[in-house]
């Protein structure tokens, strides 16, 4: 259950509109690395995860990731407002301003649309908190990418605010996956899938615990 | 808090990494700047009348957490200390490292009335917003550290102010949350929204 709190996690106030960083920042709405693929991998993956630790570690990164999702939507917003058609055109905004006006939609800075294949959710807890370790330093990088390009204060504040909150989740999965290794057979910790499998069935242990 | 420097200071390629994050709050204006070619030695300096020697990416992560607190954005610059977050942003194994043993945790400017006055809309947010930020960040921390005293109590503290201070808000000012809808009239679609500058 979730309930809405009406005020941004990092306040959004920007005063000049440019539709052409518009254009690059809304690939973290809904581009392969984007906010809505990490929210929606997090609160996905969680119900595959065998102990508490990790459950809450996805639960509330993939919480805090709405937030972030509405940061990005309405930096999008706030960059695209008060423009004419001809000056969405001219900031290279044109096609999509076409397929959309100035709403929010999620794509990538290519205009690809949002797919859930940006995202995996393995049903393997080792697998998947490997692929959220990776995810949010592909975040992270996108908004290195995006603060080379960005030169004004009231875009590159916020932007840094959510690139520092990468690097804060990618502490805590690590510490996630440390803590469910700390659980496992530590001499090999694929013997079973914790989430899966049965000790005793183990896969190519012939259904003998190998431990 | 702005960038100081538009033109460099908000990521073109050249300026240092590392000059770029760990600096500010609100002394360190120069780190941020298009300042230093080598390194931001220039950075620690004119900011640093209050200690913030630190704030020279060089040197930290161990002198400056006041300094170096993480963030550029006014949510949480200003105030916040972010004891149990990377400190600064810095991808740095020395911060890494650190994470298992927090700084001591420092509090957001205490929310609430000053004696007699009334806090202003945009104060009485300013303090909602480092206050659930802290909470935001020590949270999943605890999440990784459920046995940690010191942090559980820091989010005690922190939890509390939180409240306080959104019911100061949603008294004088409006609805935050879809249950705390008080008076005559449906006040959740009147009020400006966060993307407009509502926050």
């Amino acid at each position: 259950m979730w309930r809405y709190e009406k005020r941004l996690q990092c306040p959004v106030n920007i005063k000049e509109p440019n539709a052409q960083l518009a254009q690059f920042i809304m690939s973290q709405y809904g581009g392969p690395d984007g906010e809505i693929g990490a929210s929606m991998r997090y609160l996905s993956q969680r119900y595959a995860m065998p102990y508490g630790e990790q459950k809450a570690v996805l639960t509330d990164i993939g919480t805090e990731e709405l937030a972030h999702m509405e940061i990005v939507a309405a930096i999008v917003h706030q960059l695209t407002r008060n423009l004419t058609a001809d000056e969405l055109v001219a900031q290279g905004f044109g096609p999509y301003y076409i397929d959309h006006t100035t709403g929010i939609w999620p794509q990538a800075a290519g205009g690809i649309p949002f797919n859930a294949c940006e995202f995996q959710s393995k049903g393997d807890p080792i697998t998947d908190l490997f692929e959220d370790l990776a995810a949010e330093q592909k975040a992270r990088t996108t908004y290195d990418n995006i603060l080379r390009v960005v030169k004004d204060p009231d875009v590159c504040d916020p932007i840094r605010f959510l690139r520092k909150r990468e690097i804060i989740h990618f502490q805590r999965f690590g510490e996630a996956l440390r803590g469910l290794q700390d659980r496992l057979d530590s001499k090999n910790f694929y013997a079973f899938n914790p989430s899966f499998d049965k000790p005793q069935q183990a896969p190519g242990s012939g259904c003998v615990n190998p431990r | 808090m702005t960038c100081m420097n538009p033109g460099m200071g908000c990521g073109s390629g050249q300026r240092p990494q590392p000059c770029e994050t760990p600096v500010r709050p609100s002394g360190c204006q120069p780190c941020n700047t298009a300042v230093k070619p080598s390194g931001c030695q220039t950075c620690a300096m004119p900011a640093n009348q209050a200690g913030c020697q630190a704030c020279n990416p060089p040197l930290r992560p161990s002198g400056c957490q006041p300094c170096g607190r993480p963030v550029n954005c006014q949510c949480n610059t200003p105030v916040m200390p972010q004891p149990w977050g990377v400190s600064a942003g810095t991808a740095g194994s020395q911060n890494f490292g650190m994470q298992g043993q927090p700084a001591m945790p420092m509090m957001p400017a205490q929310p609430m009335q000053t004696a007699g006055m009334q806090m202003s809309k945009r104060q009485l947010m300013k303090q909602i917003n480092e206050a659930s930020f802290a909470m935001d960040d020590v949270l999943l921390f605890l999440d990784t550290h459920p046995n940690n005293m010191e942090a559980l109590q820091y989010y005690k503290s922190v939890t509390a102010m939180r409240r306080n201070a959104m019911a100061a808000y949603q008294s004088q000012f409006g609805p935050l949350m879809v249950d705390d809808v008080t008076g005559n009239s449906w006040s959740w679609v009147t009020e400006k929204w966060p993307w407009e500058g509502g926050c």
